[in-house]
């Protein structure tokens, strides 16, 4: 059963991965600093909207695209990334001492490889 | 027999072998092999050349279709293009009202808590809260222990929280209020008050935090009050200016009276001071008894101390048997006003001299009297006030009582001091006084100061600082009350308190979560026996954070 087929399944698809990314980032600033996000806005009504386009999206066609090659550029993204995500983690767990260092290493090196052979699987 | 089928199976496999391995394809003739070579060429080639077709058309098939997922794409409908914009702009809009409502525009959020209605927990521990209660249309709790605390959420680089509750008026003619604000990681709380009956400040004009309580003088903000001399003041902190003395010389002033417990004395001092002292043990406790006198400059940072030691007896015989001396010395001293303390000791201070013409204080036990072992003799006090004031004296002896002598400007008025073990109220108008006391036992207090020589008085300060909760006869003098107390308003039978904080100024603590505790402080509720409750029916809090503009 395909509710959206076409251009319309693309738009959905469009929304939900909107909508997912930016509820994914507000999440994110407000764990890094909390109430920033929170006192002004309920997240949980920004999920419910995830959620619904997340079903349409299921239920919808899969939406054409152009095959894209994997640039170098894709690369250096992965790298800030995991450089990004160790600082994260780094601030977040930094009350444990010389644990917090091998997490956030870890984390970061996972980020990075993990990505990696992704990128490698859509190259080849 | 089965092992010689076996062998004559071995020796026809390896004939069979030697012919097709060796012998077949050599021993074809040279032309055969020629051909045969040249046939499997053809087929080889044929077989790549049709594979190289296949691949080619297929990669070829593959690039139509990409184009034409290309061209699909390219050639979308308008609605799709303006709809995909627009859910792009949902995150762009999110995050421009995120960053301006954390950074740019002021907020004012508020948070109402209905105590008493159903499923409302805000207030903690529940062991210090009633359930929840009716009274007429109203839903409230009680509060039963005298700390119950809540929270609430602070906005990052919020600035005041103003809090207000409704409570009911259920409070002893003493009973008080506060409201405190958690200020350190650890248990820590800076209260404020949220309802004080005996700080009556509703009828009183106010500027900013100042009340004016004396009507003949100017409505001024704490600023101003810098600016005027002569006045009494209410406060839990306020730096009055030293006043200057014109009159001021390095002549002696010789207190030669016996004084009995701690003095505080205000001296007027230049460059150098010399204090004289003496004192006599009475020994009626058991005991060493040391006096320690200590100077401090106005910024309360002890500048010279001495020590005069005990006469060496240590028992309760009350015996009197040396006079020991002492002598403190300070240099350098820059032009104005000093606090020179003695010690609370079981013995009499017999002789003060100070290189001053200007020593008062606010407090004076006169001891000169047979009941402490020194002859009874009268002793005298001079003071000059600008206006009415209230002195209090007491005794705890009948030794004490005495007809005491007031002498203003050459008027003399007596006063019968007839009562013991109580304070008894003198009230005196304006003017320069010498009052005579002959037979001491008594302590006198003066919301102003009071001299030990005729010329001595003077105010240290243009204005006299006296703590908020004075007893009533020093608050009747006060001229100025400063508090940020706000008079309750009265609903009915409830009344609405408030209280303002200033997270920054005040060092309020926010802890990770943005959330600060408050705390309702109800002495009387944790007085042993204490039958007394609180209702409360709602608490308000706003809380404002200011922004880029404004």
């Amino acid at each position: 059963m395909k509710l959206f087929r076409g251009h319309n399944a693309e738009l959905v698809n469009h929304l939900f991965q909107t909508l997912l990314v930016t509820y994914l980032i507000l999440l994110l600033f407000e764990q890094l600093w909390e109430g920033i996000v929170s006192v002004y806005l309920n997240l949980n009504y920004l999920l419910i909207l995830v959620i619904v386009a997340g079903i349409l999206d299921v239920f919808s066609e899969t939406p054409l695209k152009p095959r894209e090659r994997v640039k170098n550029l894709d690369y250096w993204f992965v790298v800030v990334l995991g450089i990004l995500g160790f600082v994260i983690i780094k601030f977040k767990t930094g009350d444990l001492g010389w644990l917090s260092w091998v997490i956030s290493l870890i984390a970061g090196a996972l980020i990075v490889l993990l990505s990696f052979l992704v990128l490698e699987e859509r190259d080849g | 027999m089965v092992i010689e089928r076996e062998k004559d199976w071995d020796e026809k496999f390896e004939v069979w072998k030697k012919q097709h391995k060796r012998g077949s394809w050599k021993s074809r003739p040279v032309g055969d092999r020629k051909e045969i070579m040249k046939a499997s060429e053809g087929i080889v080639a044929e077989i790549e050349e049709k594979a190289e077709k296949t691949v080619e058309e297929v990669e070829k098939e593959i690039e139509e279709v990409e184009e034409r997922i290309k061209e699909y794409v390219k050639n979308k409908p308008l609605y799709v293009r303006v709809l995909r914009v627009l859910a792009v702009l949902i995150p762009v809009l999110l995050i421009l009202y995120l960053i301006s409502a954390n950074f740019l525009v002021a907020q004012n959020f508020e948070y109402r808590y209905d105590i008493g209605s159903v499923g409302e927990n805000v207030l903690t521990p529940v062991e210090r809260i009633s359930q929840s209660e009716v009274m007429g249309d109203v839903t409230y709790r009680n509060l039963t222990g005298h700390l119950v605390y809540f929270d609430v959420p602070i906005a990052r680089g919020a600035e005041k929280v103003l809090v207000e509750a409704r409570i009911g008026d259920d409070f002893p003619s003493d009973g008080k209020a506060s409201l405190g604000a958690r200020n350190a990681e650890e248990w820590n709380y800076l209260y404020k008050r949220l309802y004080n009956p005996l700080l009556n400040v509703g009828g009183y004009q106010a500027k900013g935090d100042v009340y004016r309580l004396n009507e003949n003088l100017p409505l001024v903000d704490e600023a101003g009050l810098v600016n005027l001399g002569g006045i009494t003041i209410a406060a839990e902190e306020f730096e009055p200016v030293v006043n200057s003395v014109n009159d001021y010389t390095q002549e002696d002033t010789v207190i030669d009276l016996h004084l009995r417990g701690k003095h505080t004395f205000y001296v007027y001092a230049a460059d150098y001071l010399e204090v004289y002292v003496e004192k006599e043990d009475i020994n009626w406790y058991e005991g060493s008894d040391e006096l320690v006198v200590v100077l401090y400059d106005m910024d309360g940072s002890v500048i010279e101390l001495t020590q005069l030691r005990d006469d060496g007896i240590v028992d309760s015989s009350k015996r009197m048997e040396t006079t020991q001396s002492g002598m403190l010395r300070a240099s350098g001293l820059a032009p104005g006003v000093y606090k020179l303390e003695f010690n609370d000791f079981d013995g009499l201070i017999s002789k003060i001299r100070i290189n001053s013409n200007k020593v008062v204080a606010d407090k004076v036990f006169l001891a000169d009297n047979k009941i402490y072992g020194v002859d009874t003799k009268q002793s005298r006090l001079y003071f000059d006030y600008d206006k009415d004031v209230t002195l209090k004296l007491m005794t705890y002896h009948s030794a004490g009582l005495q007809k005491i002598l007031f002498n203003r400007d050459g008027e003399v008025e007596p006063f019968n001091f007839n009562i013991e073990d109580e304070p008894m109220y003198r009230e005196v108008g304006a003017g320069k006084y010498m009052v005579t006391f002959p037979n001491n036992d008594i302590i006198i207090e003066s919301p102003e100061y009071l001299a030990f020589t005729p010329n001595g008085y003077f105010r240290p300060f243009k204005q006299k600082v006296v703590p908020i909760n004075s007893p009533e006869w020093i608050m009747d003098s006060v001229d100025y009350l400063i508090t940020d107390y706000v008079a309750p308003k009265r609903e009915g039978d409830w009344i609405v308190v408030q209280t303002e904080f200033d997270i920054k100024e005040d060092g309020l603590f926010v802890n990770d979560q943005g959330v600060l505790s408050f705390v309702f402080n109800v002495p009387h509720l944790a007085e042993e026996g204490s039958n007394y409750t609180i209702p409360i029916d709602w608490i308000d809090v706003k809380v404002y954070k200011p922004g880029v503009w404004g």
